[in-house]
């Protein structure tokens, strides 16, 4: 169910939470936001498994402890912002990115700095359904690491 | 859980086979094993395993290879690759083609128990959503298939029309003949199948609750309005909404939903944006519009709007010969349901069944067999025609005329002289015998008694005290 190195949930976990989360919010009409966060990892990048479990650790420390995250495919994080409407999702996000900007991931003296990029789409304004929502959020995503990383970037 | 899954094990290092193969049944599964991917993919046509252990590295075709063509094969065989050269990019690559889980070597005992036990537990449980999920498909698909009849059969067709287009649909019919499973048929037969289908029922709510059930509301918008609210309306988004019970909304709200199919938008309640929406729009009502309108209760405009094709449902005594059809189609669910073996209700339940006219429709019918399925037998199915024949409304009304004058009689004074006591005692007598032949005739449901005795539950409570009734 936990991802050893992160302590976060298994793709699979997460997924029916997703899905689960889109019945609820249906049944008891609420807003909710779906994230996804990608470390911006160059070639050059030699200590990949610190940042992702440093990064992992700052997501966890900078939502809400009823938010649900997820670890998919081996660099990137879900979350599940439930109650969260576009301009909510937004100022997460943008709090998330801006800590990871000024957090120095350091390991046996040497000083590195990282950034991430954040893609997300909101229940029901982006979409209504599991499938829409999280390629709405990807497409976001790679338009985020497009336009160079670092960036928070909605369906307009 | 059951233990006797067989696990199959590929790797082409003979020891270790060897090994994994003992530690398994050691667990208790059992444990086939082949030394190459070639062997594997044949191994698996022939014994369906529970789980696949897969050797990463192997000579000829290697893990992710194997990993594929499996898949192919079956997908729902779970995984686990073992790796000794466990990089990263082989993970990744294993994990995208649909890999459970991942085991490096060396390992312990445990860890391989563990993981089997995890990654066999999930697939268990995706099995079992799978097959509810079905069950629901088949379920909704079922339920408006079987009829004879000519009308409804020409609701059929009017379905498959009308379904993939995105026309506005208006169902009539009584309450209880299946106006919903009309609407859910119109939606599960259009393009927007896979979208959600959110039903409102127009009744349920007041009016302002209703809209902002309907249309969300902003913060603030009034007191208790701690956040925003998506509307049914934007969860029906790219789906269908059906609005059950339309003849009872409010001219208000009426107008409100006029915009929302004249233009695909609205506002929330309290806001000034206007949300776009793409929503098939089946209304459905059991009320006569027509009159309604000519009433000035619903709005001319909005029942044009919405009467674009109008499906009309028949009531069920309308469709007699259908009845059969519908029995045991109920049997068969309540059965199973309930785990039950009624197969057939008796010759006189039937005929009493086709002579019925059905008030209630479908409904009624369903509810009248799902009773006798649970109860197992048709006793209170009959004792209830039977008194619908020899009355109506249960007939209690002449019953206790009779009642009043015999007892009447019967309570004259022997050992008393006031006239005041007589009045007492008589009136005693006669509340006696009236309440507990209404209790006989609603099976002791005091609070169905209490409303045709019209006097409080409480009451009734206190009157079977002070005579002493008792339940026989």
């Amino acid at each position: 169910m936990f991802d050893v190195q992160t302590k976060l949930l298994k793709s699979d976990v997460f997924e029916y939470l997703l899905d689960l989360e889109i019945k609820k919010a249906m049944r008891y009409q609420y807003f909710f936001s779906l994230l996804i966060i990608e470390p911006d990892l160059r070639e050059d990048t030699y200590n990949e498994a610190d940042i992702i479990k440093a990064t992992a650790d700052i997501i966890s420390d900078e939502v809400r402890i009823t938010d649900t995250i997820g670890r998919i495919g081996n660099n990137k994080f879900y979350v599940i912002l439930p109650h969260a409407e576009t301009i909510t999702t937004l100022t997460v996000a943008e709090r998330i990115r801006s800590r990871i900007e000024n957090y120095t991931f350091s390991k046996n003296s040497s000083v590195i700095k990282n950034t991430i990029s954040i893609g997300a789409a909101c229940f029901p304004t982006h979409s209504n359904e599991l499938k829409n929502l999280v390629s709405s959020a990807a497409q976001m995503i790679n338009r985020a690491k497009n336009i160079g990383g670092n960036t928070v970037c909605l369906p307009s | 859980m059951n233990k006797k899954e067989t696990i199959l094990i590929v790797d082409d290092e003979k020891d270790m086979r060897f090994y994994i193969e003992n530690l398994i049944t050691s667990f208790g599964y059992n444990a086939a094993s082949v030394g190459s991917g070639y062997e594997a993919i044949e191994k698996v046509k022939t014994i369906n395993p529970a789980l696949i252990l897969l050797d990463l590295m192997m000579p000829e075709m290697d893990g992710i290879e194997v990993l594929r063509r499996l898949k192919e094969i079956n997908g729902d065989i779970p995984v686990i690759m073992l790796s000794a050269h466990g990089s990263t990019d082989n993970v990744v690559k294993a994990m995208k083609i649909g890999a459970s889980d991942f085991i490096n070597k060396p390992f312990e005992p445990e860890v391989i128990e563990i993981t089997l036990s995890q990654v066999l537990e999930r697939k268990n449980l995706l099995l079992e959503v799978k097959r509810l999920k079905e069950e629901i498909n088949k379920q909704t698909r079922y339920d408006l298939i079987f009829s004879n009849n000519k009308k409804m059969t020409d609701i059929k067709s009017i379905i498959e029309q009308v379904a993939e287009t995105n026309i506005t649909v208006l169902v009539r019919g009584e309450s209880g003949t299946g106006k919903e499973l009309v609407a859910r048929a119109i939606h599960a037969t259009s393009l927007r199948r896979d979208k959600p289908f959110v039903k409102v029922l127009c009744t349920a709510l007041p009016d302002n609750l209703l809209e902002s059930e309907l249309f969300g509301y902003e913060k603030g918008a009034f007191t208790g309005a701690m956040r925003r609210k998506p509307g049914k309306f934007e969860l029906a988004n790219t789906g269908s909404i059906f609005l059950d019970e339309i003849g009872d909304m409010h001219p208000t709200l009426q107008s409100k939903l006029l915009q929302v199919l004249q233009d695909g938008e609205f506002a929330r309640v309290g806001g000034e944006s206007d949300v776009k929406v793409d929503v098939r729009v089946i209304a459905a009502t059991n009320k006569d519009l027509d009159r309604a309108v000519k009433e000035g209760t619903f709005r001319e405009d909005l029942f044009f709007r919405l009467n674009v094709i109008s499906i009309i449902v028949p009531p069920l005594r309308e469709r007699k010969e259908d009845i059969p059809f519908l029995i045991e189609h109920f049997l068969n669910k309540y059965n199973l349901q309930y785990n039950k073996g009624l197969k057939k209700l008796s010759e006189e339940t039937m005929a009493r069944f086709m002579e019925y006219n059905w008030p209630g429709n479908v409904r009624e019918l369903e509810n009248m067999i799902k009773r006798v399925v649970i109860l197992g037998n048709e006793k209170t199915v009959l004792t209830r025609f039977k008194s619908l024949d020899a009355h109506t409304d249960f007939g209690y009304q002449n019953e206790v005329q009779i009642i009043k004058t015999d007892k009447a009689k019967k309570a004259a004074p022997d050992n008393g002289f006031s006239l005041k006591s007589v009045n007492k005692r008589a009136i005693a007598e006669v509340e006696k015998e009236t309440i507990k032949d209404i209790l006989n005739k609603t099976r002791w449901n005091r609070k169905e008694a209490a409303q045709l005795l019209k006097i409080s539950y409480k009451s009734l409570l206190n009157k079977i005290k002070d005579y002493e009734l008792d339940k026989i």
